[in-house]
């Protein structure tokens, strides 16, 4: 019997409904990490304290990512494509749903920065670094992987 | 007097007679019945006023970035570079000139008026030229667009006239079909995603401080509530702008998709006026909406 060689992953350029749904992820996040800034505000911490400041960066750097997929990043080639785009939504909607009614700062503070270095990943366009950064964004979300 | 003319206070059979006997005698033409020269004016006036805020709201989180106390921002975030966000609104603004122009060029080939654009047509066509860095209903309505203008170039270079408008209309049916849901989607789903990053914005420059406010800071409170009010209500106004502007973008399609079946028909220039009477009496009245909302 013949057995046919390993057919390699083609590289797909991803929708543009994929797109969207990138970009309303990271919104999302943005939306959620602002949301726990704000309750420790209300909470008695002070707009300069070190972990709301970094809160409020990480606002907008997922928002500026958000808008970058909107808008800037069409052409956007990633070898599996659709195996990449479900690891992150995968981790985007746990890093989404660890987010709701959080309090802890810090754990704030590392869901945000596992899902920015998420985004750093997807623009290498290396399924390796994605599927890594998506599962560390899964881990700091308390998703077991 | 012409039999163009309409004299005032004439009873409604005599003005129904003068209508019929102009309609035959060819002095009522598609422009007439359904207004596309004026329609096409005042797309061009009130489309840029939702797409150019595409560069707005960039500037509007840039200038609340900016009025934020470095203290209460990382060293290393900045403001937004803007540069791509006015590029896409450029980009939009030819592509809704290139609409308005279409529909122009129908009203004037309607009445045997010369088109008149040839000058401009190549240029154009240049400058709506992909850009491979724009998502992809952007560059997809800047292709769209160049088809409608290359097919408009073709018209005015053959020196089409009444007879040739139903060739026109079918010609470029796909291209408009597409076009009108690209702006749509830019404008309703890339767009929308800008402002939503904007409210989220104006929640957290106004929200952190206000929480925060002590209790001898009760006056000045209150006019950060009100500040942060109107703040939302022009947001507000903006997503209802989105609202309008897909809508007139799926009245457009609907508008030239009945004009294709009409000319497909070979209908009478009443027929037309009749058909897409309500489409552009809709069509007015968002633009109006959009206008009186900017005003």
């Amino acid at each position: 019997m013949k057995i046919s060689p390993p057919v390699p992953p083609t590289a797909t350029t991803l929708t543009d409904d994929q797109m969207q749904a990138l970009a309303q992820s990271f919104h999302d996040i943005a939306v959620g990490i602002g949301q726990v800034r704000l309750d420790a505000i209300t909470a008695g911490s002070k707009l300069t304290d070190p972990g709301i400041v970094q809160l409020q960066g990480y606002v907008y750097s997922l928002m500026n990512t958000a808008a970058g997929f909107a808008l800037q990043a069409a052409n956007l080639t990633l070898t599996s494509a659709d195996q990449a785009v479900n690891q992150i939504s995968v981790a985007t909607q746990a890093a989404d749903h660890a987010l709701d009614k959080l309090k802890d700062i810090d754990k704030a503070v590392s869901i945000a920065s596992s899902v920015i270095v998420l985004a750093m990943a997807i623009s290498t366009k290396d399924l390796d670094q994605i599927t890594s950064a998506a599962q560390s964004v899964a881990a700091s979300a308390g998703l077991a992987t | 007097m012409s039999s163009c003319m309409t004299p005032r206070r004439l009873p409604l059979r005599v003005l129904t007679a003068a209508f019929l006997f102009a309609t035959l005698n060819g002095c009522v033409n598609l422009d007439d019945a359904a207004g596309l020269s004026k329609l096409s004016d005042e797309a061009r006036v009130s489309l840029p006023k939702v797409s150019n805020d595409v560069a707005g709201t960039c500037a509007r989180q840039n200038t609340l970035f900016e009025n934020t106390p470095p203290a209460e921002r990382p060293p290393t975030e900045q403001a937004q570079d803007c540069k791509p966000y006015q590029e896409i609104a450029n980009h939009l603004a030819k592509d809704e000139n290139v609409l308005a122009d279409y529909f122009d060029a129908l009203g004037k080939l309607s009445s045997n008026k010369p088109l008149g654009y040839d000058a401009t047509i190549d240029q154009n066509v240049t400058a709506t030229g992909a850009n491979s860095a724009l998502a992809a209903n952007t560059i997809s309505a800047g292709n769209d667009a160049q088809s409608v203008l290359k097919s408009l170039a073709n018209a005015a270079t053959k020196g089409y006239r009444e007879k040739q408008l139903g060739q026109l209309i079918q010609q470029t049916d796909p291209a408009i079909q597409s076009l009108t849901q690209s702006l749509k989607k830019v404008i309703t789903v890339d767009y929308a995603l800008l402002l939503s990053n904007e409210e989220l914005s104006l929640d957290t420059f106004y929200k952190g401080p206000m929480a925060s406010a002590q209790p001898n800071e009760r006056l000045a409170l209150i006019l950060v509530q009100r500040q942060y009010a109107r703040d939302k209500n022009a947001l507000q106004s903006r997503k209802d702008d989105i609202v309008t502007y897909g809508k007139i973008m799926d009245d457009i399609a609907t508008l030239h998709t009945k004009l294709k079946q009409e000319a497909d028909k070979k209908a009478s220039i009443v027929e037309i006026g009749k058909q897409v009477g309500p489409i552009i009496e809709s069509l007015k009245s968002a633009l109006s909406d959009i206008q009186s909302r900017s005003n």
